[in-house]
């Protein structure tokens, strides 16, 4: 029995792995497993196959990250930019590694690697004289780059721009008007980055309020509304809904006072009736108030106490 | 479970062939295992024996034991050979791991004397080995592993002086039994694996893993009375075994990675099915010289199957959930063995030991060993230090009773065979990681009746 029972099991496990096993998909890899073997790759010399690991792994995960888990307990520095350039390098694909290396600090996580920063630089400056670049050459490297990067920014391109700014400073760290530039750049960044997530708050916000505002929910639609105006005072449509809103809630008001006052007239007549004894008419008066307030206490009470004293009355008959 | 005549010698004693049979019946078929805790062979509805067996369920990791056991859906290192075979595709680099083990074991035993019926007395085992040893070697979406796996190493020894408390003959006294029993075990079932998995795609993986299993049975249990001509102790019955058996099992695994931080696992891990075999002395030194019956005795040991299944939560890069169930087919333990008990059954006399036989009078199991659900869940948090990070990991597991219980009315049977108690696991550990290599881990698991230490080491190539 135990045995059968074992093999009836084997055997769905069999047929599970086959099912899987035969139609094979491609896109096994993780970002680590391609990332580690371009770093086998590199390490032997074999650039191109490395090139190719290594742009899976960008395709698997573009952004770079110092101590990046992999699996189990492993990390990693995951500078896929970096090895880029390096592999190129050796290819002897200059520009293709300079453009690498150049996304690399555009990317900025390298810097948190002196190390490998240093290597960067070294491999920068031997592009440049590889290329047989001379000082002139070079100073109108730079100036090309500035012009660009000044060009890209005034376009709002900034991430580019960035990327060319970086480059001036790597051929020349000295040069202040870049670093000026990449200041001002990244305070920019930072502002639109600010102003798209108040926008996204602003949007979200908004949304909830015409949301609650078409379940019929008033008080939280005005709050949403509010704080929308918080965040933007002239945000148009929250000044409109805000405007509708409150005309509805004043007019509800109004509603409710005249409804009070009307259960309160009637009430004070069908006291006075029950007092004098009227019941009949006593009851009409609070029957009118149950249909304003079906759940008015004081007339269902004195509902109560009139069905009980007719009751009575009819039994001493 | 059947009971061979060997041999004989000398001329048999009712009474004491009484308790050989008793004892033969159900020395083995009251095995109980718990899952990673205890397991009692408890034999005789007139005398207390109890045996007590480890299994270790549990993956063999600290760090596993850290997560409170839920790995099926972790699975990423060298242990996933056992853990969930699947796991292995994730590993990039070979590794070899070694794991040791502390345990303490604590159980009691009903040591009753005729002034104190319900007498107990508490025992406690220490064992220290090598619960695994893995080696793992990835090749492009295939990954292959060798390991060794400590499934049982039980070792015991206690004596129970007076064992007469739950005689209920009117022919014994208990008196008589003192100083009682004296009972040694050390079982060992080792595991020996080669595991095979294979990534199909970015987001699943398949994994199967062949065991051989050994099992290495060393056990007896002594009954003395005192002798009234020397006023010593005598043995006047025993139960030993020496045995050896190998069988083949099986773990298969799944496991799937939809999203990067979530993770799911399903494992069916069969036990191997042992036979065993006991020979049952009866001694009787009376008219005047010593005669000793014995017998041999053919039981089945079945480890059970199991089935895990499990989701692991990711969340941020130094935080990771996990959460398993696993259902333990206890009853395998059982199922093939004699499970009823003498107290209500017809007894039948023949010429050959042990004599008498005992027939179930009413066709319904006075024994029962359900099959139970464990729930583990545990968390790791990585503190990190710049480059260096100290993984912390806490977490618990359920440990639902599975005693193999009477539901025979009898308050004797009921203190040998009782119902047992719910336990509840915590786990904590700890690890190091040195220069993205070298793994080190330590863990404690602790519940009423088991503390365990548990060291790892993880070499990364």
């Amino acid at each position: 029995m135990v045995a059968a029972k074992t093999l009836r099991r084997l055997s769905y496990g069999l047929v599970f792995c086959l099912l899987v096993s035969v139609t094979p998909l491609p896109g096994q890899d993780t970002w680590y497993a391609a990332y580690e073997r371009a770093l086998e790759n590199i390490s032997v010399g074999r650039w191109e196959e490395a090139v190719a690991d290594l742009e899976r792994a960008v395709s698997l995960k573009p952004d770079p990250e110092l101590n990046a888990r992999t699996y189990g307990v492993w990390r990693r520095n995951y500078l896929p930019y970096y090895q880029l350039g390096l592999a190129h390098y050796n290819l002897g694909n200059y520009e293709t590694a300079s453009d690498y290396f150049n996304r690399s600090l555009a990317a900025g996580e390298i810097k948190n690697s002196p190390e490998t920063l240093q290597l960067l630089r070294g491999y920068q400056k031997a592009i440049a004289e590889k290329m047989g670049t001379s000082q002139r050459e070079l100073e109108e490297k730079i100036a090309t780059e500035m012009e660009k990067g000044l060009e890209l920014e005034r376009e709002g391109n900034f991430q580019e721009a960035l990327a060319k700014f970086e480059a001036v400073l790597t051929l020349d760290p000295e040069h202040k008007e870049a670093a000026e530039h990449l200041e001002i750049i990244k305070k920019e960044q930072e502002k639109q980055d600010n102003l798209a997530r108040q926008k996204q708050a602003v949007d979200m916000t908004l949304a909830q309020g015409i949301s609650h505002l078409e379940a019929g929910d008033l008080a939280e639609a005005l709050a949403c509304f509010e704080e929308v105006l918080k965040l933007e005072p002239t945000q148009p449509k929250a000044l409109t809904l805000r405007k509708q809103v409150k005309d509805r809630l004043d007019r509800l008001a109004k509603e409710e006072n005249l409804k009070q006052q009307r259960i309160n007239e009637l009430l004070r007549e069908g006291i006075q009736l029950f007092e004098s004894e009227l019941w009949d008419e006593a009851l009409i008066r609070f029957d009118q108030v149950l249909r304003i307030d079906p759940t008015n206490s004081e007339a269902l009470k004195y509902r109560k106490n009139i069905a009980a004293l007719i009751d009575e009355i009819q039994r001493r008959k | 479970m059947q009971t061979n005549p060997a041999h004989i010698k000398g001329h048999p004693n009712p009474v004491l062939l009484l308790k050989a049979l008793i004892i033969s019946g159900l020395l083995v078929i009251s095995g109980h295992i718990e899952l990673q805790a205890q397991s009692f062979w408890r034999k005789s509805d007139r005398n207390t024996f109890i045996r007590n067996i480890q299994f270790n369920f549990n993956i063999p990791s600290a760090r596993a034991v850290g997560l409170g056991g839920a790995f099926v859906a972790i699975a990423d290192d060298a242990t996933a050979g056992m853990a969930n075979p699947a796991g292995l595709t994730i590993l990039t680099k070979p590794e070899i791991s070694v794991h040791y083990k502390l345990n303490r074991f604590s159980h009691t035993e009903n040591a009753g004397t005729e002034d104190d019926h319900n007498l107990r007395k508490h025992f406690h085992n220490d064992i220290v080995s090598q619960s695994y040893l893995s080696l793992v070697y990835p090749y492009g979406k295939f990954s292959f592993s060798v390991y060794r796996q400590e499934l049982i190493n039980f070792e015991s020894s206690h004596e129970a002086a007076g064992f007469g408390s739950i005689f209920d003959s009117p022919d014994l006294d208990p008196a008589d039994f003192e100083p009682g029993s004296k009972t040694g075990s050390d079982i060992q079932v080792n595991n020996w694996g080669a595991a095979f998995a294979f990534k199909h795609t970015r987001y699943l993986s398949v994994g199967v893993s062949t065991m051989v299993s050994t099992l290495e049975f060393s056990f007896f249990e002594h009954l003395f009375q005192r002798s009234s001509q020397t006023n010593r102790p005598v043995r006047i019955f025993s139960v030993t075994s020496s045995s050896k058996d190998t069988r083949y099992s099986i773990n298969i695994g799944v496991k799937s990675e939809p999203t990067d931080f979530l993770s799911v696992g399903a494992v069916y891990r069969s036990g191997p099915k042992f036979n065993i075999c006991n020979t049952i002395e009866d001694v009787d030194d009376s008219g005047g010289r010593t005669n000793i019956y014995q017998a041999d005795q053919d039981l089945v040991f079945k480890v059970p199957d199991v089935y895990s299944f499990g989701a692991a939560l990711s969340l941020k890069d130094n935080l990771t959930l996990s959460l398993d169930a696993v259902r333990v087919e206890y009853s395998d333990l059982i199922k093939d063995l004699d499970r009823n008990l003498n107290a209500d059954d017809q007894a039948t006399y023949s010429a050959e030991f042990p004599f008498t036989r005992f027939v179930d009078s009413d066709g319904i199991e006075d024994l029962v060993l359900k099959d139970r659900t464990e729930i583990h869940f545990g968390c790791e948090y990585y503190l990190m230090f710049g480059e260096w990070q100290l993984p912390l990991r806490a977490g618990f597991y359920t440990d639902p009773s599975h005693v193999v219980h009477t539901t025979v009315e009898d308050e004797a049977l009921k203190r040998i065979f009782p119902r047992g108690k719910n336990e509840v696991h915590g786990t904590f550990g700890f690890g190091f990681v040195l220069k993205n290599k070298i793994q080190l881990d330590a863990a404690v698991n602790f519940s009423r009746s088991v503390s365990e230490v548990l060291l790892s080491a993880v070499f990364r190539f």
